[in-house]
């Protein structure tokens, strides 16, 4: 066939939009390799592509950008089931419900930002420094004290 | 090891770049991405949840290494995952049982059996007794329309 002929055909349209068949996509990529005009008929036709889904854009709402932000970080919401099950048995009825239900946690774990460890390290030192402290001077003035009785008797003693 | 080479291996980091691209995707084609998936589905809360399936879709990033115009990937996975979610729903009826008129048959017609209803070509050349490079020919005609707006 000439190549012409091959790009008038409509085979590479249905290239782009996936409509070719795994054979039918197999011979595209050949023919592009082998020949410049239908590369450049392929490029060509990703703009008129590109044009033709212009036609059909529909801005999304903003809360899908949130969904797909919490998809990559993996901290999506759970689902409501019955907003899932729309996928698998028909149902119409679910967009009254509420899409999404409260995920019950039953572990005896929680999760804290790592900075609380150096947190709870720096406490916990500052903790026994405070505890030696206390008890240098507690000892240190039981001492005096008795240093004090001691220097009282032998005062009362001389008298 | 050292750190750059452990840095390419680490999945997490490796995600952290592919989020980047699937965000910016999406703010550049999005609304495309959208439009299709409305046309297939038109139910809005099923269709926004599939267009984010589309732009988390691991085949996302890989392919746009591929190729120069990731549209054309994002056309195709955006076609591909509003068609499982439709046949979930609905199923799909038989080719046989949706009767037209042989007045009706146009290349949009057979744009939308094909596109927009995942039928494949061979099916819609059998059902309307048409050779294959007569419906390759409606495809292109139908594009073609587009180049008059």
């Amino acid at each position: 066939m000439d190549t012409q002929d091959y790009i008038k055909s409509g085979i590479l349209e249905a290239y782009l939009l996936g409509l070719a068949s795994e054979d039918e996509q197999q011979e595209v990529q050949t023919m592009v390799m082998a020949y410049p005009e239908v590369k450049n008929s392929l490029s060509h036709l990703e703009e008129e592509i590109e044009h033709v889904c212009l036609q059909y854009a529909v801005p999304p709402p903003s809360r899908t950008w949130n969904m797909l932000q919490a998809r990559l970080q993996g901290t999506e919401i759970k689902k409501h089931e019955a907003f899932r099950s729309t996928y698998s048995n028909n149902s119409s009825s679910t967009a009254e419900k509420s899409d999404y239900l409260e995920v019950e946690v039953n572990d005896t774990h929680i999760r804290v930002h790592k900075h609380w460890r150096t947190a709870f390290i720096a406490v916990f030192v500052l903790g026994k420094i405070f505890l030696a402290c206390a008890l240098y001077y507690y000892f240190k003035s039981n001492s005096l004290e008795q240093e004090v009785n001691r220097v009282r008797t032998e005062m009362q003693q001389t008298r | 090891m050292n750190n750059l080479k452990r840095s390419t291996e680490n999945p997490a980091l490796r995600s952290g770049a592919l989020r980047v691209d699937q965000l910016s995707l999406y703010n550049q084609f999005g609304s495309m991405a959208y439009g299709i998936i409305l046309q297939i589905i038109p139910q809005e809360h099923i269709a926004q949840d599939v267009l984010v399936d589309v732009f988390t879709s691991p085949q996302l990033p890989l392919n746009t290494t591929v190729s120069g115009n990731p549209l054309v990937h994002i056309v195709k996975i955006a076609r591909t995952k509003a068609l499982e979610a439709r046949h979930k729903i609905a199923g799909q009826p038989s080719l046989s049982t949706l009767t037209y008129q042989a007045e009706e048959l146009s290349p949009e017609l057979i744009f939308n059996l094909s596109f927009h209803q995942g039928y494949s070509l061979d099916a819609i050349a059998e059902q309307f007794e048409l050779s294959k490079p007569d419906v390759l020919k409606a495809i292109r005609e139908y594009v073609k329309s587009f180049r008059q707006y």
